[in-house]
């Protein structure tokens, strides 16, 4: 079966919000958005509930995110290669915040926000939280663990820099 | 689970996924640790805060209506299809055309039924090189011929031109064998019909002059076949007409 035009209008706005935290930029969540129901409607949804189809399309969703950054990695690699110039690296951000708390959080590392966005704000489960990104639980936890840790120091006011990360 | 409760066990109950046994120890740990408890108060106020803002944040992005997606999903497949037709074409038209030119290249470096003219040139004198076969009965050449040449067609009877039997030549050629039969007419002019596998190309059927001799040249489905004769003899019009009407 098929999206359905309720199902599709439903998801949206969740898609679109999940698309601009991600791109920080509505040009490429708007991109990333109808690529991301273009493909959807090529495949069929492995499950009928309308949690688990938005986890669904939120996987698709940032697939596609993972693989223009990778695109777009690429190319800057190339583009330095062949100018010898170092190129702007991180993608613009091209999003006027007005909102302190949301200013803040467009600062937290890209797989912080999306953690967060996924856990916090549209109420995924782990399980789905670990399938949309394709890691394991465990990573899970402890990446949200660091994220609410960010989090709240940026909100307190205290900016510490990044923790160290184990190399993987 | 130990206790006390590490972080991600305090997130996980904050998120409700800890089962009920777990969630009751939590519960207690917290009562009685008031700065986790602080701890967690200020994680969950921070995701409301984040909520919060979220619901308030007016970005105005572009929403499609659902059938826009559907037009593009279809046009994609379209695209998809033209593409791979385009490709089996292009394809195709190669080839045919690759097997054109090999052909046709394999014409120009090979001139057709050149052997049946060579051939026709060395036994023109019967003086010097000698038949194999010596026959004047049509049907000693034929058993002669069918032995090295299976399903090939029979040396004509050309008596009604004007030309007799004189004999036959086995000749070999990079592609097997291949026979030169010898007729003979009224005032000693010497036609060759030649018989030889069907390769490198089946040959279309058509004429061509070389010096002083003129080689007509047909094919069926396993030999391609010629018949040669000398360009100054007016002996053989009537046969050069009547080959070139029974092959085309």
């Amino acid at each position: 079966m098929q999206l359905t035009d309720d199902q599709i209008r439903q998801v949206m706005p969740h898609l679109q919000r999940f698309a601009l935290w991600l791109t920080r930029n509505p040009h490429s969540a708007e991109d990333l958005v109808q690529n991301c129901l273009t493909k959807a409607l090529t495949r069929r949804p492995d499950n009928a509930g309308a949690e688990s189809l938005r986890a669904w399309l939120f996987a698709i969703l940032y697939r596609q995110f993972i693989d223009g950054e990778r695109r777009r990695k690429r190319y800057m690699k190339l583009l330095s290669f062949f100018t010898g110039e170092e190129a702007l690296s991180d993608s613009s951000e091209s999003l006027a915040i007005a909102d302190d708390t949301l200013a803040l959080f467009a600062t937290l590392p890209t797989e912080y926000r999306v953690i967060l966005l996924l856990v916090s704000v549209e109420g995924l489960s782990y399980k789905e939280v670990a399938a949309t990104l394709d890691i394991p639980t465990g990573t899970v936890m402890s990446r949200l663990s660091r994220a609410r840790k960010m989090l709240h120091e940026k909100l307190e006011g205290k900016v510490t820099p990044l923790p160290l990360r184990r190399l993987k | 689970m130990t206790l006390p409760p590490d972080e991600h066990d305090l997130h996980a109950w904050m998120d409700g996924e800890t089962d009920e046994a777990t969630s009751k120890r939590i519960e207690h740990y917290l009562a009685q640790n008031p700065a986790a408890a602080a701890q967690v108060a200020g994680w969950r106020r921070d995701a409301q805060q984040l909520r919060q803002a979220m619901q308030q944040q007016h970005v105005q992005l572009e929403s499609p209506e659902p059938h826009y997606f559907r037009r593009q999903v279809r046009q994609q497949r379209q695209w998809k299809l033209a593409t791979a037709f385009a490709l089996v074409l292009a394809l195709s038209v190669g080839g045919f055309t690759g097997w054109q030119m090999k052909e046709s290249q394999m014409l120009m470096t090979h001139q057709p039924m050149e052997d049946a003219v060579q051939a026709y040139k060395l036994f023109d004198n019967s003086a010097v090189t000698p038949m194999d076969v010596v026959a004047t009965q049509q049907t000693e050449l034929t058993r002669w011929v069918s032995r090295y040449f299976i399903n090939g067609h029979q040396p004509p009877n050309l008596e009604q031109y004007g030309f007799t039997l004189v004999g036959g030549r086995l000749i070999a050629t990079a592609q097997g064998p291949a026979a030169l039969i010898m007729y003979q007419g009224p005032s000693g002019t010497r036609v060759g019909w030649y018989i030889r596998p069907l390769s490198p190309v089946k040959l279309p059927h058509g004429e061509r002059q070389a010096d002083d001799v003129m080689a007509q040249y047909w094919s069926d489905e396993h030999y391609n076949y010629a018949l040669v004769t000398p360009m100054n003899s007016a002996a053989v019009n009537g046969l050069r007409k009547a080959v070139s009407q029974a092959t085309s």
